[in-house]
């Protein structure tokens, strides 16, 4: 190691030369690691920098981000956009989801990639988006039984992968089970809701209906306005997804929709509703049974499950709505079979 | 026959071929190179009827004797004979220039067949096998063979295999790369004409030993190693002209040069395989200075350990090689060099241990002591610091060579091998040698 003496163009013990300023430079680099066993510090600092196997992907990573900031040849640029075209479909083709995940992000998260070369990756994205590629996707990711480690790549996916999956949702000959593809849509559309409550709009209820349920199976609240906009559809198939999404989505927040829903024209959606409400914990589940039981609208035979459904709960108020509704004077119709219901719900709770 | 006068010819023929493929038809530089070549089968022949070169077993023979360190100097010369299936090569007294230029164009590939009755003759009086001294040849010195082979490939086909790569680097490991005195004395091979791929390969010895030396164990070595021989895989890609211009660089030679980090990455990222992503990353960040300078600019990002340990590497290798622009430097004084870049240029930690394991004096040093006698250092066993007496007269060593030990004798100034007449390879060849028959 260097000897005290660092004045210009004097050689120490190892023989080196050591000069003016650089001198002072250097030494004060050896000084910092001078001590006791200077030697097992500075193999201590190496061995906390070695690289474990994890780490090699994420040192590739950051590769290709830096080589996509400072790589301002086209050419060049776009040779580099069909070597991560071809991490993608290796990863997929390799079953690693989570890698492939990790390469799509490395692009598509905030870019380090001159903006005047948007189009370049643009048509990257629409490479690795094409439809044989994610075909290779789905039926890839359905032969893996759906692992959760692909979530980050289909979320990343964006667009293109939501349109692929509208598309073979309304195919007559999907590549793999409709099933898989709600499911593919819902991960498509976890990053963005946007991108699947977009196709809420579309004209075919079939589709319309399958979206619905993604949207409820991504699990992002910030999607339940777009699902509430669908509650009045035309088809009462869409409408009993809409209302199994708010009730996922929305938790108490969803119990007036689904009180409201207790009188929709469709059996189906008031049978749905029912269930929903029964699942639900909310203390607005018996007041709003109540108010419908008071309005007799429904059918006798729903009447009476809804006044079972109450008597089931374990609410406060129970008693005292079951003893209103028993003490009921006029009685003909659903309101007989309402108060008798709740007569006899009464006798039971008692019992 | 003196392995130095078989190199001596096989240099000469080398540089005349490399003109016949560089400089255009008529250049002064080719009737230069042919004047050398002209001179050096002279010396070759001096006193002989005839010398003949035979090419076998991957190798050189110039009589019957082995030249195993030419043979790895003048590798890409000695594949292009293979593949023209040049067995051998009899130089007769009194050569004349038009013969030895048709070689040289032979062997550059301007040249289909030179005439028969010439004074230069092919595959006229190839040595049997069992005439021939044939030494074993270390797996070190195969595996360097290799990856001389691995990165011209890359160059010709334009393609890089990450597999083959790996495979010339655990060659590497299991012939004793990862010992610091064997990968040292083997990176002194040095050739002017395929400088990128001569460089690779001692940055990756250099770069193992270091490893080693820092305790990295064989699966960090194996990743290091391929980083390191890939580290200037983009040159190949670049305008290779530029790096043999002499006199400095221009403005847009400088621009291609600067290139080659990011042009080297691509290429590794284009490739699959193990160990690709720290290899990319070791091309990208090998000219980025611990102070964040360089290029290509990272943004102030501190680059990779393995970055960190080729960029020392190719740093020593490059200052103790000889470039169109600049002479050779001698290793002491590229020790003085890094640590003037320590903290800034270099990491400071890395570069102690660099110097630790190279010493003093490096294995290959070659050493003026006050008395004026010349010792090549061998390696550094078990902190006993040796070298071997060369000859003056002739830059050889002896039949029984003479083994100085540093601690005992006072060293007046480090020499470069042309300053010393001595080529350390070759040196180092018969040093083996020695020990082998001593063994």
């Amino acid at each position: 190691m260097p000897g005290a003496n660092g004045s210009h163009g004097v050689a120490d013990t190892t023989g080196v030369e050591w000069h003016g300023e650089q001198v002072e430079r250097a030494r004060a680099v050896f000084d910092s690691v001078s001590g006791a066993s200077a030697d097992h510090v500075i193999l201590e600092r190496i061995a906390a920098e070695l690289p474990r196997a994890e780490d090699r992907l994420v040192t590739g990573i950051g590769v290709f981000r830096d080589l996509l900031r400072v790589e301002v040849r086209t050419a060049k640029f776009e040779r580099l956009l069909r070597t991560w075209v071809g991490k993608i479909t290796t990863s997929i083709r390799e079953r690693d989801f989570a890698t492939a995940g990790i390469w799509m992000r490395a692009l598509t998260e905030s870019p380090t990639y001159p903006p005047e070369f948007q189009d370049y990756v643009d048509a990257a994205i629409g490479e690795v988006s094409r439809s044989d590629h994610l075909d290779e996707l789905v039926v890839a990711l359905a032969e893996e039984d759906s692992p959760a480690e692909a979530i980050p790549l289909l979320g990343a996916w964006g667009k293109p992968l939501v349109d692929h999956l509208i598309g073979g949702i309304v195919v007559d000959d999907p590549p793999v089970n409709r099933r898989h593809l709600v499911d593919y849509l819902a991960w498509a559309g976890r990053n963005d809701t946007r991108l699947i409550t977009a196709h809420l709009a579309d004209d075919r209820w079939f589709v319309v209906r399958n979206v619905a349920i993604a949207v409820a199976k991504a699990g992002r609240p910030a999607a339940a306005p777009a699902l509430e906009s669908m509650a009045d559809h035309h088809d009462d198939r869409v409408r009993v997804e809409v209302l199994r999404g708010l009730a996922y989505l929305q938790g108490d927040d969803a119990v007036p929709r689904l009180v409201a829903s207790l009188e929709d024209e469709s059996h189906r959606v008031r049978q749905v509703a029912a269930s929903l409400l029964r699942a639900s914990p909310s203390p607005l589940v018996v007041p709003g049974i109540r108010s419908v039981l008071e309005a007799a609208a429904i059918p006798p035979e729903e009447a009476e499950r809804l006044v079972e459904l109450v008597a089931e709960r374990r609410d406060a108020g129970v008693d005292g709505v079951l003893e209103e509704l028993a003490g009921r004077r006029i009685a003909m119709g659903s309101a007989r079979a309402i108060r008798d219901a709740a007569r006899a719900a009464l006798k039971r709770r008692s019992g | 026959m003196s392995e130095l006068l078989g190199r001596s010819f096989l240099r000469a023929l080398f540089h005349a071929g490399q003109r016949y493929l560089r400089a255009p038809a008529g250049d002064g530089s080719i009737e230069d190179a042919v004047s050398a070549l002209v001179g050096a089968a002279e010396v070759l022949t001096a006193g002989r009827d005839e010398v003949v070169l035979t090419i076998q077993d991957d190798a050189f023979f110039l009589g019957t004797d082995m030249l195993p360190h030419a043979s790895l100097e003048f590798n890409g010369m000695l594949r292009d004979m293979q593949a023209r299936r040049i067995e051998s090569v009899t130089v007769l007294s009194g050569a004349t220039r038009d013969d030895l230029a048709d070689l040289a164009a032979l062997v550059s590939g301007h040249r289909t067949d030179i005439p028969a009755e010439g004074t230069v003759r092919l595959n006229e009086r190839p040595h049997r096998s069992d005439e021939l001294e044939v030494r074993p040849v270390s797996d070190l010195r195969r595996s360097y063979a290799d990856s001389l082979d691995t990165l011209r490939s890359v160059s010709r086909e334009g393609r890089l295999h990450l597999s083959d790569v790996t495979g010339v680097v655990e060659g590497f490991l299991d012939g004793g790369a990862a010992d610091a005195g064997s990968s040292l004395l083997m990176a002194t091979i040095h050739n002017h004409d395929e400088m990128t791929f001569y460089h690779s390969v001692n940055v990756c010895l250099l770069s193992l030993a270091m490893g080693r030396f820092a305790g990295l164990h064989r699966e960090q070595l194996v990743d290091l190693g391929v980083g390191a021989l890939l580290h200037d895989i983009g040159r190949v890609v670049i305008d290779e002209s530029a790096l043999h211009n002499p006199g400095r660089l221009t403005n847009e030679d400088w621009a291609q040069v600067r290139l080659h980090p990011q042009e080297g990455a691509l290429a590794i990222m284009a490739a699959t395989g193990r160990g690709q992503e720290l290899a990319a990353a070791v091309a990208l960040e090998h000219h980025v200075r611990m102070d964040g300078t360089g290029y290509p600019d990272m943004g102030g990002r501190r680059p990779h350990l393995y970055s960190r340990i080729v960029a020392i590497a190719d740093a020593y290798d490059a200052i103790t090689s000889y470039r169109p622009y600049r002479p050779a430097r001698t290793p002491n004084e590229a020790l003085r060099v890094l640590l003037e870049g320590a903290g800034t240029a270099h990491d400071g930690d890395l570069l102690r241990v660099f110097i630790e394991m190279m010493g003093i004096y490096p294995p290959g040093s070659l050493l003026r002591l006050t008395d004026d006698r010349v010792v090549m250092v061998t390696a550094n066993d078990d902190g006993a610091r040796l070298g071997v007496e060369v000859r003056a007269a002739d830059g050889t060593l002896s039949d029984d060579p003479v083994v100085v030990s540093l601690d005992d004798v006072d060293v007046a100034a480090q020499l470069l091998p042309d300053e010393a007449a001595v080529d350390p390879g070759s040196l180092l060849e018969a040093v083996e040698q020695t020990d082998r028959a001593e063994r």
